[in-house]
């Protein structure tokens, strides 16, 4: 998958004209953002925090629009960066501050479930299983495209999962059940 | 009920509320890309203007080699403000910082009542803290030494004039000024002064002094 651009692009939009969003780009934000947003408030269990990391991704596809909507699948390069924004989120709020825009009541804070103990027990997994296993159980996805969001191969995505239910099934006290492939 | 099974009941509810806050986030996001824009054009403005206003050539505005002589219109001792390539330009690396040498920076620069609620903000130790300057932005990042993960810490606008450069970030209030010594591959930066607004109770001049000038830097 691509990366996301470096300075380099960032620099280059001094010489254009204050922009506005093109049309395109629009139309990917409204199907996506919600999607997006959905899971990255599983995967970092607090809605503002959900709300500040997809809006910081969505930014980054803005500046590297004109790049990345040449790519096959914009989409997934704006999970990818929202989901290592997600994976970094606790450690990069010295400037948070001056990016808070609205309050959201404590209430709304996590995920809706029927089951909190599940999502609660989900994020006492490491980064880079949690993204898996959020991304294979609520987003459906299949592996290959996991692997391509989280940047690791398909063989270790599915011992990245193989392990999370492993250590989910301790947790809940359950067994684990046949290999979910 | 097996774990997959409880996945799947734990994750099978849709939050429908995104789907109202989405065109509100989308007029964010465009606001936060023009502010980006502006501040840096703003930038070039000021500078424009500040060499106007002190009758100097301007430096900025396109690439300039790091060899170049120097103009013999400038004068040396008050230099304009460039944001085009400067002797800044590049990749500088600190070594490897632990919790200790933290507090020891802090404590040297007499933030220590600080050190507890700052640590507390920045990512797992050890790090080394790497600054990318090009031209007229730079960008601070947190880069883990195993697995060079890296962490962004500030985005900012950078604006050099003799050795002063300012640092402004790029979404939010104020700007914070440093003076730097090069010293063949080594960068020392020097709090000079701060108008950024306190974050979560630590004022701003904390951060510059520890992320900033707290280590040297080598050219990487």
């Amino acid at each position: 998958m691509d990366e996301p651009a470096g300075p380099d692009v960032l620099h280059g939009s001094v010489l254009r004209a204050v922009p506005t969003a093109p049309a395109d780009f629009d139309t990917i934000f409204r199907v996506e953002f919600p999607r997006v947003a959905r899971t990255v408030h599983h995967i970092v269990g607090d809605r503002r925090q959900a709300d500040e990391v997809t809006q910081d991704a969505f930014l980054e596809l803005l500046r590297h629009w004109p790049k990345v909507s040449t790519y096959e699948r914009p989409d997934l390069w704006v999970r990818r960066v929202a989901i290592r924004k997600a994976q970094r989120e606790r450690h990069r709020s010295w400037r948070r501050g001056e990016l808070e825009r609205v309050t959201v009541e404590p209430a709304a804070a996590e995920p809706s479930t029927p089951a909190p103990e599940v999502l609660r027990a989900v994020r006492e997994l490491g980064p880079k299983q949690r993204a898996i296993v959020v991304l294979f159980y609520f987003e459906d996805r299949p592996m290959t495209e996991i692997a391509e969001i989280v940047g690791c191969s398909e063989s270790t995505g599915w011992s990245q999962l193989h392990n999370a239910r492993k250590r989910l099934a301790e947790t809940l006290g359950e067994e684990v059940t046949d290999d979910v492939r | 009920m097996s774990v997959d099974d409880q996945l799947r009941v734990a994750f099978e509810t849709t939050d429908e509320s995104w789907e109202p806050e989405t065109e509100v986030a989308l007029r964010d996001v465009v606001a936060r890309h023009r502010r980006g824009v502006l501040l840096r054009r703003g930038a070039v403005a000021g500078v424009v203007a500040a060499a106007v206003a002190a009758g100097v050539v301007l430096l900025g505005g396109g690439p300039v080699s790091d060899d170049t002589a120097p103009d013999p219109l400038t004068p040396p001792s008050s230099p304009a403000p460039s944001f085009g390539r400067t002797v800044l330009q590049g990749r500088w690396l600190t070594e490897a910082v632990d919790e200790t040498a933290l507090r020891q920076a802090m404590t040297a620069a007499g933030d220590g009542a600080y050190a507890d609620a700052v640590i507390d903000q920045l990512p797992s130790t050890p790090f080394r803290l790497l600054w990318v300057v090009d031209r007229g932005t730079a960008q601070l990042e947190a880069v883990t030494v195993a697995g060079r993960e890296e962490t962004v810490l500030d985005q900012t606008s950078i604006l050099v004039g003799g050795d002063e450069v300012t640092i402004a970030p790029r979404f939010g209030e104020g700007s914070n000024i440093h003076t730097f010594a090069v010293d063949g591959d080594q960068l020392r930066l020097t709090f000079v002064s701060t108008t950024e607004p306190a974050q979560s109770g630590i004022p701003g001049g904390v951060w510059q002094r520890l992320l900033y000038d707290g280590f040297e830097l080598t050219r990487e």
